[in-house]
């Protein structure tokens, strides 16, 4: 189990769809968001294999993983919106979500709901739409949140509320 | 639109993933080739039969009695609190899981029925006692998430692991009005007692509450509150 590659193919396994789900929903094209999603997974990839040689760094790194992660997330999904306003990017829209119990009717009303919700949220600022998706996407608590944004367990509680009245809002006005 | 109903629209996005086929390429070319036999073991490990039965007997009781105590605030609303009955919890010595997907289902009945109720407390004439009502609710129901994670990991059955999973839900919901409930009633105090005159003590507790509030010490900011008044 010292093996790193094992080490960081748990990690993969645990994240992969997290934060797959996280770019998609900041940059709304399937194509993109896995481009992205590999691009972090690679850099982090990097980090954590020369970080296991010097086994100081190794400690720090692993107890704040899930802040790097979305950090480095973060900075892709940035970097991807700089780059899109300079050349216009058009990105290849393409939410492909098939449930295969339902009828092609069910699916279709599911893609369109989806698809209001996730435009609804990315109406709301960055800080917003991140704790709705790590609350209620990702299953992290209020603790998990306050540490990945290095903020107190009530500022999250705050913040939730406020994210959650804004969506509503949104949702409501469709 | 209730927070519940807005939660689910929101979960709906969990479906939202990434194809398999890319997520097994990413790896390998990250990666390389690895062993994959964890993901099994994982699987098989999640639906192992439950060894302790008498754990699972207290975590519940514990969650159950917990919660409990909560619903005695509530009672004082009149509001429509159902009761939980522990007789028929016996049935983990005879290991039925159909009993206990239905004590489960019926569990979550209750925790709904609670976080529809708890709206009400924002129309309770005294703020202080509905504030105090959401911070018992509040904890109670991370207290009951976290026992319910636990218990997933001992589920029996799929069906069992489902039942709990829906609860788990119920608990987070529960958790999550409450605490949307007491931050509404915490922003509405600010606004009328900001109305009101106050001696020059009082003015002082309502500042640092709100510095407090704005920090996100909600805890302290509740304290600070509810001296408010006091003599």
């Amino acid at each position: 189990m010292d093996d790193p590659k094992k080490k960081f193919a748990k990690l993969y396994d645990k994240y992969v769809i997290k934060l797959y789900r996280f770019i998609f929903l900041k940059v709304g094209s399937q194509e993109t968001a896995e481009d992205l999603t590999s691009q972090v997974f690679a850099k982090v990839w990097d980090r954590f294999r020369n970080s296991n040689r010097n086994s100081n760094r190794k400690k720090e790194e692993i107890k704040n993983l899930t802040a790097y992660l979305y950090q480095v997330a973060r900075r892709e999904i940035a970097d991807y919106h700089r780059q899109k306003a300079k050349f216009q990017v058009i990105p290849t829209h393409s939410l492909q979500i098939s449930d295969p119990a339902s009828s092609l009717e069910e699916n279709s009303t599911l893609q369109e709901e989806i698809e209001a919700v996730r435009n609804s949220l990315s109406e709301l600022t960055e800080e917003h739409q991140n704790v709705i998706i790590w609350r209620y996407l990702d299953g992290y608590s209020i603790k998990e949140i306050a540490k990945i944004l290095g903020k107190s367990k009530g500022a999250v509680r705050v913040m939730l509320h406020r994210a959650l009245k804004e969506l509503r809002e949104k949702v409501e006005r469709l | 639109m209730g927070n519940t109903q807005l939660i689910k629209k929101i979960k709906k996005l969990r479906q939202i993933r990434p194809p398999r086929e890319w997520v097994n390429l990413t790896k390998k070319e990250i990666l390389g080739e690895i062993d994959e036999k964890r993901e099994n073991q994982l699987v098989g490990w999640l639906f192992t039969p439950i060894r302790k039965p008498a754990f699972v007997v207290r975590t519940i009781m514990v969650a159950v009695l917990i919660l409990a105590g909560s619903f005695f605030y509530l009672y004082y609303l009149n509001s429509q609190i159902p009761q939980i009955s522990f007789s028929n919890l016996n049935f983990f010595q005879n290991q039925e899981n159909e009993n206990l997907i239905a004590s489960l289902q019926e569990l979550e009945t209750s925790l709904n029925k609670i976080s529809f109720s708890l709206n009400n407390l924002k129309s309770l004439k005294d703020p202080k006692q509905a504030l105090a009502v959401t911070e018992v609710v509040r904890v109670t129901a991370n207290n009951g998430q976290n026992l319910l994670k636990g218990m997933k990991e001992k589920a029996s059955s799929k069906k069992v692991l489902t039942a709990l999973m829906e609860v788990e839900n119920s608990f987070q919901e529960l958790g999550e009005t409450s605490s949307n409930v007491q931050i509404e009633i915490i922003e509405s105090l600010f606004q009328d007692l900001a109305q009101r005159t106050l001696t020059k003590d009082d003015q002082n507790r309502l500042q640092k509450a709100k510095d407090c509030y704005n920090e996100g010490k909600i805890e302290q900011a509740m304290i600070l509150l509810m001296k408010i008044g006091e003599k």
